[in-house]
């Protein structure tokens, strides 16, 4: 297993936010988290990548306890992640941003090698991301002036650039079009095959999720609803009745 | 003309030190959103921090002293009054650094006295005559030393790797974080080299004019220069300084004479005229703001 979480806690302000949520996702997978609004999603990505500390339980990534890590102490044990809505350097170029990016695929993070062969590494396997991810064109674009589903893209390929181990995905669908969703899903499959990432990520697309995903955890209230393969998502009386019997 | 240019030459002389300060300022509310209340303090602690070491050193050597401890003294300044503030609404941090001046004036007085101060010393005399013109030494040390200080923080800023990871921060600080950048460290950094730059700025003040509480009011120019290049353009800081240095000297020739006092009231007016028509100064960036 390469992530693990036991019985999360954490409340704001009295309101709980996750209540005793815990669950494992194995090496190389493709896991999903689903949920209707308010449902602690981003809180949950919020507490694996160390933003936020959780009142009560563990989580272990790679055999190693995360308390008391920063989130870029999270980061360069191979824990990446994007964001719910836009995240990206708008001022920067595509390649900055996948370069900044890159820069923790780089061994000994953050000076180790002398500065040339770190630029000549960094630029070489920027644009190698770049490549895979068809961005290639855009690479001296500023990032904010690219269309909406180019900056998802962009945002994607940063967090793919640190070599992340697991990578934490905050509903990337959102907003894309139909044939975005089917290029960006087939980016983050070849990923998973090419670059061993396993996948977490947390989608309102219930098509995608269902086609996609290995196993799927179903959030509610901060509580766990469901647990398991995809099949099972839609025959489960609970989720019906909590998620998609509103939609 | 001719009884013009020694003025305008003063106005440039001041205004690489509006310019030098601003930068600072800029950079750390750029990087920060950190409106720092207590740059004029910095300004003044450089000053007598320059003033100790020439007591014991020559006036170069204790300038040159004088930096990485200003550097030093910003990063604490960082640790001890905002970062503890982190998260927490912009404006308790901004408070703070009213707090802090508070205790920087009266910090000082206690430790120097309340009175003026000369330096022991001077720098080299570099004033020369050119086309019946005289240009002071001060005014060709000022220009020497702000000018590459100040190009070359901007190129920094721009170029390198240090300069992207900051703007990084000051972007998107969520995303810095994500992607494992120390944030903590750079934006320590920011504070050092803003203080830095206030303690040449003073330092220069110090030469031309002695130490003494009365650089806080050179100070409190800080504001409208930044304001007038735009409270995020780090550039535009350095132009708008060189520019009120001028406009001052300017006033000083043609209007002192017919309101006395008004120069001291001109940068002020001034950033009033240009705010109406371009509301985020000259050089600053248009923000979208989602509501």
């Amino acid at each position: 297993m390469i992530l693990e979480v036991q019985n999360l806690h954490l409340s704001f302000k009295g309101v709980k936010a996750l209540a005793g949520v815990g669950f494992s996702v194995a090496e190389g997978e493709f896991f999903a988290v689903i949920g209707p609004n308010g449902a602690g999603k981003t809180t949950l990505l919020n507490v694996l990548s160390g933003v936020y500390e959780p009142e009560k339980g563990e989580v272990v990534f790679l055999g190693e306890s995360l308390r008391g890590k920063s989130p870029q102490a999270r980061a360069r044990m191979g824990l990446g992640r994007t964001f719910q809505g836009l995240e990206i350097f708008r001022g920067m170029s595509v390649l900055e941003n996948v370069k900044l990016g890159a820069e923790l695929a780089l061994p000994g993070y953050p000076m180790a090698l002398p500065r040339a062969e770190r630029e000549w590494r960094l630029r070489a396997w920027a644009e190698e991301v770049l490549d895979y991810l068809h961005l290639s064109p855009f690479r001296h674009a500023p990032a904010g002036m690219l269309p909406y589903g180019l900056q998802k893209r962009v945002e994607v390929a940063r967090a793919l650039a640190g070599r992340p181990k697991l990578l934490l995905l905050d509903e990337p669908m959102a907003g894309l079009a139909l044939e975005e969703k089917q290029d960006l899903a087939r980016f983050l499959l070849d990923a998973r095959e090419e670059w061993g990432v396993t996948l977490l990520w947390v989608e309102h697309d219930l098509r995608a999720v269902l086609e996609l995903s290995d196993r799927v955890l179903v959030l509610s209230y901060g509580e766990v609803l469901y647990y398991g393969p995809p099949e099972g998502v839609k025959k489960d009386p609970k989720v019906v009745e909590a998620y998609l019997g509103q939609g | 003309m001719a009884d013009l240019l020694p003025y305008l030459i003063g106005g440039l002389a001041n205004g690489a030190l509006y310019g030098l300060l601003a930068l600072g300022f800029v950079l750390v509310f750029r990087a920060t959103s950190v409106v720092n209340f207590a740059i004029g303090e910095f300004l003044l602690v450089g000053a007598y921090l320059t003033y100790t070491f020439a007591l014991l050193l020559p006036l170069p050597l204790a300038i040159l002293a004088a930096l990485p401890l200003a550097f030093l003294f910003g990063v604490l300044v960082e640790r001890g009054f905002v970062r503890p503030l982190l998260g927490r609404n912009v404006v308790a941090v901004i408070m703070a650094t009213v707090g802090l001046a508070a205790a920087l004036d009266g910090g000082v007085q206690l430790l120097w006295g309340p009175d003026l101060k000369y330096l022991p010393g001077s720098l080299p005399d570099l004033g020369f005559e050119a086309g019946g013109v005289y240009v002071s030494s001060r005014a060709v040390w000022n220009l020497l030393l702000a000018l590459p200080l100040g190009l070359g923080l901007l190129w920094l800023l721009r170029k390198s790797r240090y300069g992207i990871l900051v703007r990084a921060i000051s972007e998107r600080e969520v995303a810095a974080l994500a992607l494992g950048i120390p944030t903590a460290r750079i934006l320590a950094g920011v504070w050092g080299l803003s203080a830095l730059l206030a303690t040449l700025a003073g330092a220069l003040l110090a030469v031309a004019s002695g130490v003494g509480y009365n650089l806080v009011f050179f100070g409190l120019k800080v504001f409208p220069v930044a304001i007038l290049g735009g409270l995020d353009a780090v550039g535009g800081a350095l132009v708008a300084g060189f520019l009120l240095g001028v406009l001052e000297a300017l006033s000083q020739r043609y209007l002192e004479a017919y309101l006395p006092g008004f120069t001291e009231a001109l940068p002020f007016v001034v950033v009033l005229l240009v705010l109406l028509v371009r509301p985020y100064g000259l050089f600053g960036e248009r923000q979208i703001e989602r509501v």
